[in-house]
């Protein structure tokens, strides 16, 4: 028996599930890492979901932290993000917030974490209505698309 | 005859882009007494302010922002968001000096009357979009130093 099941739904396709095991000394980090590489959906955001818990602590070890739910079902949807003159596509769970968007962009664009707290995200162009990153990504046919950007410096006194 | 004033003030209530913030999450409109809008504003942290705008002369003249008090309408020091130095910048929650300082603001103004030249406010076709939307990049974005109340 896995120690986490992942039922993946996906538009137009059918549901196929993942079985995970894992050690209680690895990471919740590496173990975000085969997630990702397993059941091809953002691990980060899948432990998130199976902890009920967000922000995820990267860094603690399996032992020391406690799932809520040990079997969850993740309806895959696609992110295209674009950053300056790059862009990328990635797979999220759609009850994932934006904020695991924003997570995974800054690092995927290598932004120093200080740099990406000065940037947002805008639904399908540049100037498109920021995104809020509390909300969830939720469920889409095609890839929704979203940009990295630096909303203009407001001056102060 | 309807005042020209009060139906601007209405229509940028009422426009595409303040409805869209207000169903992504970023602010709720809470009530109009007279020239007074109160909305409720959320920060990245899920908190939620109240900010009451005071909009008479809306268009001509600059919005005046101030938190207040959920319960009472009253401006008082607890009633406003903080943060690190970068954040009070922008928001002055002192008792007797509460404004906030920014080129938009009416407050902000009177304390920097070289910004009335800049006449920020007229840079858009719609000033209380323009100030919800600095609120939220205030309280939304990391980098502008808003601390959550269990922290601050």
């Amino acid at each position: 028996m896995p120690d986490l099941q992942l039922h993946i739904a996906e538009h137009g396709r059918k549901e196929h599930t993942v079985g995970i095991l894992f050690d209680p000394d690895e990471t919740l980090k590496t173990l975000a890492d085969r997630i990702t590489e397993t059941a091809k959906v953002d691990g980060h955001t899948a432990l998130e979901v199976a902890l009920g818990a967000a922000p995820v602590d990267e860094s603690r070890c399996l032992r020391d932290v406690t799932f809520r739910h040990r079997e969850i079902k993740l309806h895959r949807v696609c992110v295209e993000v674009h950053f300056e003159t790059e862009s990328a596509q990635h797979w999220f769970p759609a009850q994932g917030h934006w904020a695991n968007v924003h997570r995974w962009a800054c690092k995927t664009f290598m932004v120093a974490h200080d740099a990406c707290a000065n940037l947002e995200l805008r639904d399908g162009a540049v100037d498109g209505p920021p995104i809020n990153e509390r909300n969830d990504i939720g469920h889409a046919d095609e890839c929704k698309v979203v940009w990295l950007v630096k909303p203009g410096p407001e001056p102060n006194g | 005859m309807a005042d020209p004033k009060v139906d601007t003030l209405a229509a940028a209530m009422n426009s595409g882009e303040v409805q869209r913030g207000e169903i992504s999450g970023f602010w709720r409109f809470l009530e109009r007494v007279g020239d007074v809008l109160y909305f409720d504003v959320h920060a990245w942290d899920g908190d939620r302010y109240v900010l009451a705008l005071t909009c008479d002369g809306f268009g001509e003249e600059p919005i005046r922002g101030l938190f207040v008090d959920p319960d009472t309408r009253q401006c008082v020091t607890e009633a406003w968001p903080k943060g690190n130095e970068k954040f009070a910048g922008w928001f002055k929650w002192e008792p007797a000096n509460f404004f906030i300082c920014w080129p938009g603001d009416r407050g902000g103004i009177e304390h920097h009357q070289e910004w009335r030249a800049q006449r920020h406010w007229k840079r858009t076709v719609n000033p209380l979009y323009q100030y919800l939307e600095f609120i939220r990049q205030c309280l939304n974005l990391r980098g502008n130093g808003y601390q959550p109340r269990k922290q601050s």
